[in-house]
């Protein structure tokens, strides 16, 4: 008899754990979360300062994009462009500068992106979860199994 | 008692000495399949460097498996090393002692040399590893490479991967040579008309070099494939976006039934016949299949180099079995059915038309494509990246995806998701397969 109510709880909690299964899964919304940090490759929006002086401008901090900074008002007028690069050096970030487009997707030594409190810069590989996560500053932890 | 004990514990030893190996690839393979890359990366990523993995034959086969992991989580740099150390070990020169020892092993216990389309498919994924970082001459080498060691069984089969002429033909653009772009591309139109983007990309080069006529020529035949919404233009660096998707599972082998020495190609199995395309909900059409690994596999040569083996290792087990008494209890001659399990099963390619100044979101709706039924959307075989943005014409780099029941769109519980999803697909394909019939 006890032997029968065990099978039951079992067959019970077998079944259960099949319906669970299915209902926890959901996907990805088809409307992207808000740009909240601008890279090269989705290109430089206008006004937003460098994230080395508390911005959200990660592009790659060439002598163009520094132009660019200088035109909006984004970076004091008396910063000349060694200067501006130093500040990287300073804190020991890496950019696509150091070692030309590495493609390490921020996985390196010097990872994660900046925007996570890492030091790398470097321009992350567009269709992957780190890319995603870099321009809209949100973690998914859960997704990185 | 104790002897029972000892020999269990002797068992059990000898199962972690030579079993981990094997068991560490088989446990990354299946978490490859299920999207688990970051764990796949993590089973193998330390493992390949012990002296346990350097000394197992199956080596060369774990190396592919990490650097498709990393492949897959985008970092070209990690995953170049671990192709570059896979072809390294599958082109190894051996010595001739230790050929004569590897022949007299079992076949599974053999070091594992790879096969003519892995080996082209290992140069292919490196090419676009380089590709991706702009290096267009190390990627150029690569593809050049992946031609060559694409060996076939007749004539006419070998060097006939589409994808792999299409990217050369790309880097060569890069790289100004529109001379040897054009035969890349010539190429890719001769293995695949019904492939438009080898007819775009002629028209391009012909139109540069001032060929209007033949330029005409190639235009219509791409306009004659693609439907109008996913034309691009011919006029000017039009923006466009790229994308390569690997779609199913690969081809794997089993012994065969009738000579159990040799193995046969089987195709994987997946349901996914193509990829429709939709940017920002703007439905634009489906991608076009460039390369079938099955077909790859089955249609590789080096027949001849495998039965020259196959009889010198009989010759060699015989000649040793009547020597020495009972030898014949370790000299098996069963079928090698290892390969590269994480390749994919067919590779489809889309270049779409986008308006510049936009970031949009990339929705790959993956369906099944029978004659009588017509397209069949799947569940869960929809996948959405964000902020993809459009590229110049000239400066086009593939956004590289995988088609699998997407678990990165998934964020609970992946593992009874992705065998709940396994379940359904294998009940989809045997309906799939009754239909066919």
């Amino acid at each position: 008899m006890l032997q029968t109510k065990a099978l039951i709880v079992i067959i019970i909690a077998i079944i259960l754990n099949g319906c669970v299964t299915v209902s926890k899964m959901y996907l990805k919304s088809p409307t992207s979360p808000k740009v909240q940090y601008c890279i090269d490759v989705i290109g430089h929006i206008e006004g937003w300062s460098p994230w080395i002086l508390g911005g959200k401008c990660c592009c790659t901090p060439t002598g163009k994009m520094f132009d660019v900074y200088k035109k909006e008002g984004s970076i004091p007028s008396e910063m000349s462009y060694q200067q501006f690069l130093q500040l990287f050096k300073d804190k020991g970030i890496v950019t696509d500068l150091d070692y030309g487009y590495s493609g390490s997707n921020n996985r390196d030594n010097h990872g994660p992106h900046v925007v996570f409190g890492g030091k790398s810069m470097i321009t992350p590989t567009p269709g992957t979860d780190n890319y995603e996560e870099v321009i809209s500053g949100i973690r998914k932890e859960k997704s990185r199994k | 008692m104790k002897t029972k004990y000892i020999y269990l514990l002797l068992v059990l030893a000898i199962i972690s000495l030579f079993g981990c190996a094997s068991s560490s690839l088989v446990q990354a393979t299946s978490s490859f399949q299920k999207g688990h890359f970051i764990e796949t990366e993590t089973i193998l990523k330390h493992f390949v460097e012990t002296k346990k993995a350097k000394n197992d034959p199956a080596y060369p086969l774990m190396l592919l498996t990490l650097a498709d992991s990393q492949f897959r989580l985008g970092d070209y740099q990690a995953a170049l090393k671990s192709y570059d150390a896979a072809i390294k070990s599958m082109t190894l020169r051996i010595s001739t002692v230790r050929t004569g020892i590897e022949l007299l092993k079992n076949e599974q216990n053999r070091l594992y040399r790879g096969t003519p389309h892995e080996l082209a498919f290992a140069h292919y994924y490196k090419g676009i590893c380089y590709f991706q970082i702009n290096d267009f001459e190390k990627a150029r080498i690569e593809f050049t490479q992946a031609r060559l060691a694409d060996k076939g069984e007749k004539i006419g089969q070998e060097n006939d991967i589409t994808i792999i002429h299409f990217m050369e033909g790309l880097c060569y653009i890069r790289l100004n040579d529109f001379d040897e772009a054009k035969i890349a591309f010539q190429k890719v139109i001769e293995l695949k008309p019904e492939f438009p983007y080898g007819w775009l990309e002629l028209t391009y080069i012909s139109d540069k070099l001032g060929f209007q006529e033949k330029a005409d020529i190639y235009w219509n035949k791409y306009l004659a494939i693609v439907p109008k919404e996913q034309q691009l233009s011919r006029v000017g660096d039009s923006s466009c976006v790229f994308i390569i998707a690997d779609l199913g599972k690969g081809p794997y082998k089993t012994p065969n039934l009738i000579f159990s020495a040799y193995a046969n190609y089987r195709k994987g199995k997946y349901i996914e016949d193509g990829v429709e395309i939709n940017l920002s909900k703007n439905k634009f059409g489906k991608s076009y299949n460039s390369d079938d690994m099955y077909f790859q596999a089955k249609s590789e040569g080096g027949f001849t180099g495998e039965l020259g083996r196959k009889v010198v290792s009989v010759i060699a087990k015989s000649a040793i079995s009547s020597l020495i008494p009972f030898s014949h209890l370790f000299l098996t001659s069963s079928a090698d059915i290892r390969g590269w399990y994480t390749l994919s099963g067919e590779i489809h390619v889309a270049i779409l038309p986008v308006k510049d100044d936009f970031n949009y979101v990339l929705n790959l709706d993956f369906y099944n494509d029978i004659k009588n039924r017509g397209k069949q959307y799947l569940d869960h075989f929809e996948q959405n990246w964000y902020y993809i943005s459009p590229q110049q014409h000239s400066k086009i780099k593939p956004v590289y995806v995988k088609s699998l029941y997407d678990l990165h769109n998934m964020n609970v519980d992946h593992i009874s998701i992705s065998e709940t999803i396994e379940k359904q697909n294998a009940k989809n394909i045997r309906q799939i397969k009754k239909e066919k019939k």
